[in-house]
């Protein structure tokens, strides 16, 4: 017992170290805090709310929070179906998107070809 | 003479646990491995070898133990969990992991106004708490308690089903809801009014 407990915690000293110096998030959210922002989840869910806290799991904590939900005719306006949800915390690890409430506008469908004749 | 050792091994061992717990296991390593590895209900042998003459390495192995042990429920205590996983009992979050984005962590860490998410959901312990998943279904119950990946434990839950409209199964006593698919949690919530 002795010996399992001094390896694991050899080992996790040793592994801090090295993890240290490999690990850096690439995204700074400290500069959100307290700004709107606009957050999208796996599974098509979107929110937006005051971004109050995160940690380095993108676990976010937002506050004032609107959900947008999609449905099958939606075109995503953004005023249709929407909740407020007030304080929330957000999985980190459904996340895929985060940006700035303004860092977005809705613009009309550039894919859409036109057909002459 | 006994005593003496005796004595002698309760002040080192406090002076031991004033180190730091990987300090000291470096210090005992190379100790621990000249010794045969010992049955795990062999404390009364190691004080045993200790009268005899290998005073010190029993010392310093019964030392070592100590401080892992102390080390490791500090390390609890203060949240600080490590190896996330492989420590139960230490799902309770007060700083951002250390193993993960040390930057971040430092500047989470450096502005105390923040609030960590985690955090937020320890706080909401024992009240109502509703959990978006990421497909339209909601849950609404009393938060017991929650883990490193915040699988969490309900009770009196309800469980909401959005498209088809209306609420689905009451379920009371308990429920393990798995974190894999949750999406948002909102401390205090009710749920959709339906």
């Amino acid at each position: 017992m002795a010996s399992g407990g001094g390896g694991g915690g050899g080992g996790a000293g040793k592994m801090t170290d090295k993890e240290k110096k490999k690990k850096e998030s690439i995204l700074d959210l400290s500069k959100y805090i307290d700004k709107t922002i606009r957050v999208k989840f796996q599974g098509g869910r979107e929110a937006s709310g005051v971004l109050k806290g995160f940690d380095p799991l993108l676990n976010l904590v937002l506050d004032g929070t609107i959900e947008y939900m999609r449905d099958p005719d939606d075109q995503f306006k953004l005023t249709e179906d929407t909740r407020q949800l007030g304080l929330v915390v957000c999985r980190g690890t459904s996340v895929v998107l985060i940006c700035p409430q303004d860092g977005m506008e809705a613009i009309p469908n550039p894919f859409i070809q036109q057909q002459d004749g | 003479m006994v005593r003496f050792v005796h004595r002698l091994a309760s002040v080192i061992s406090e002076v031991f646990s004033n180190l730091t717990a990987s300090v000291m296991l470096e210090m005992a390593g190379p100790l621990q491995r000249t010794l045969h590895s010992p049955q795990p209900g062999a404390g009364a042998l190691r004080a045993e070898r200790a009268e005899k003459g290998g005073a010190e390495r029993g010392r310093a192995e019964r030392a070592e133990r100590g401080g892992a042990e102390r080390g490791r429920a500090e390390r609890c205590r203060k949240g600080r969990g490590g190896p996330g996983p492989a420590l139960p009992g230490c799902g309770r979050w007060r700083q951002p992991l250390a193993r993960a984005g040390s930057d971040m962590a430092a500047s989470a860490v450096s502005n105390p106004s923040q609030l960590l998410p985690l955090e937020l959901v320890d706080k909401c312990i024992g009240s109502r708490i509703h959990i978006v998943m990421k497909s339209d279904k909601e849950i609404v119950g009393t938060l017991l308690g929650f883990d490193d990946f915040v699988n969490m434990v309900l009770e009196d839950v309800t469980e909401f089903e959005i498209t088809p409209e209306g609420r689905r199964i009451t379920k009371l006593d308990q429920i393990l809801l798995n974190g894999n698919n949750i999406t948002m949690l909102v401390p205090g919530g009710e749920g959709p009014e339906v």
